[in-house]
């Protein structure tokens, strides 16, 4: 079936984006023009975007096992969007990268604060505080 | 003087959360614009102050609390 959705999420930082998703143990695959899904629109969904474009992308992330469907990531004004099909959870995907890829994004906001908050001089610890991912930067 | 600055990314990563202790007045306003920045956020619109909740777009709420 097909359900791919599109995250509101503006990746700005390629960088960043392959170092989160390394940190997950995802697989950035720059230059990577398609993304696994399940290849056709089969009606059962109101799309998000469309259609014709599902299954294209500049950049894509793939489970290390190579398995499942693949997240891409496509160039839009300013910046970049992550798009895959969530059914099944995107066979396996989103036990990694998080149901609607949450993970993935936190992941992606982390690395960015600490890359911007270092730059600046900050040391920076990172802790999880009832579920959610905290930084705390401290200089002088 | 000691700085900190907090950041908390809730879990679904779509609401990032921005404390700042001990940088005052312009200095706070930057290192929150910095990060802002950094994130690819930007202010809605309805104006920025240092101790007001505000919402950003696309999809995250950042909060400046006072230097």
């Amino acid at each position: 079936m097909s359900h791919v959705v599109t995250e509101t999420v503006l990746i700005k930082s390629l960088p960043d984006l392959k170092s989160a998703a390394a940190a997950l143990g995802l697989v950035f695959v720059e230059g990577q023009t398609s993304f696994r899904w399940y290849g056709r629109f089969v009606g059962d969904t109101t799309p998000d975007s469309d259609p014709a474009t599902w299954g294209m992308c500049d950049h894509a992330i793939r489970l290390s096992s190579n398995r499942g469907y693949e997240i891409g990531v496509v160039k839009v004004e300013g910046g970049y969007r992550l798009r895959y099909d969530a059914w099944c959870g995107g066979y396996g995907l989103e036990d990694v990268a998080g149901v609607k890829l949450s993970r993935l994004k936190s992941e992606y906001s982390a690395q960015v604060a600490t890359k911007q908050l270092r730059r600046e001089g900050y040391s920076v610890a990172r802790k999880i505080v009832n579920g959610k991912l905290r930084l705390v930067a401290v200089k002088g | 003087m000691r700085q900190t600055i907090t950041v908390e990314i809730s879990e679904d990563g779509s609401d990032v959360r921005i404390a700042v202790e001990g940088v005052k007045g312009r200095g706070c306003l930057a290192a929150t614009l910095a990060l802002e920045r950094a994130l690819g956020l930007s202010a809605s619109g309805k104006g920025r102050k240092l101790t007001d909740e505000y919402l950003a777009v696309p999809a995250v709420n950042v909060e400046s609390v006072k230097g």
